[in-house]
């Protein structure tokens, strides 16, 4: 008797394409932080150096 | 930069066009512009003996790159402004600079209005974090 298949190979190509596309969005993302994020990032640092002294 | 006093500032980049748009940008600011250099190792000689109240500081350069520019002059000038200069908006390198002691990052394609307004926020953050409580 044929063992019955567990997984769907092609949901499960889906799925990897998914995430190699999520990925890449992510990785976009960082290479690309806005202005805004960044003075945020870096008056928050200037405001513990204060706080640390 | 509401004082009577013009802040000095100086200006590091390996481009000439960057440079001049930079300088540009600073001079209507009421500040004075009072060096420029084109790599890192120019920028901590001249850093040493200008030692302006801000240095606008590019990351990527011949010679010497920004970053290590910044963290030698941050060994030798610990309450310096340092306010890096960059296309490069990765999350490397933004953790990279914060690291070594940069006090603001500026993208280069920032709006000109934006790009003075980072200034005024990060000198004024800058000055406040060296005031004692």
């Amino acid at each position: 008797m044929k063992p019955k298949e567990k997984y769907n190979l092609a949901d499960m190509l889906n799925e990897i394409e998914d995430d190699i596309h999520e990925r890449k969005k992510d990785i976009s993302q960082e290479k690309n932080i806005p202005q805004a994020t960044i003075t945020e990032l870096m008056l928050a640092n200037l405001k513990t150096k204060k706080n640390k002294e | 930069m509401t004082t009577n006093k013009k802040m000095r500032v100086m200006v590091v980049d390996d481009e000439d066009h960057v440079r001049r748009f930079i300088t540009t940008v600073i001079k209507t600011m009421n500040c004075e512009i009072v060096g420029e250099a084109g790599n890192g190792k120019e920028a901590i000689s001249l850093f040493c003996t200008l030692k302006p109240h801000m240095l606008l500081l590019d990351i990527n350069m011949p010679l010497k790159s920004g970053k290590e520019a910044l963290a030698e002059i941050r060994i030798r000038f610990p309450n310096a402004c340092i306010i890096m200069l960059t296309s490069l908006t990765d999350k490397e390198t933004v953790e990279d600079c914060i690291e070594l002691g940069a006090s603001g990052f500026i993208r280069k394609d920032l709006p000109i209005d934006e790009m003075r307004d980072v200034i005024k926020k990060t000198w004024r953050a800058h000055r406040e974090s060296l005031k004692a409580d």
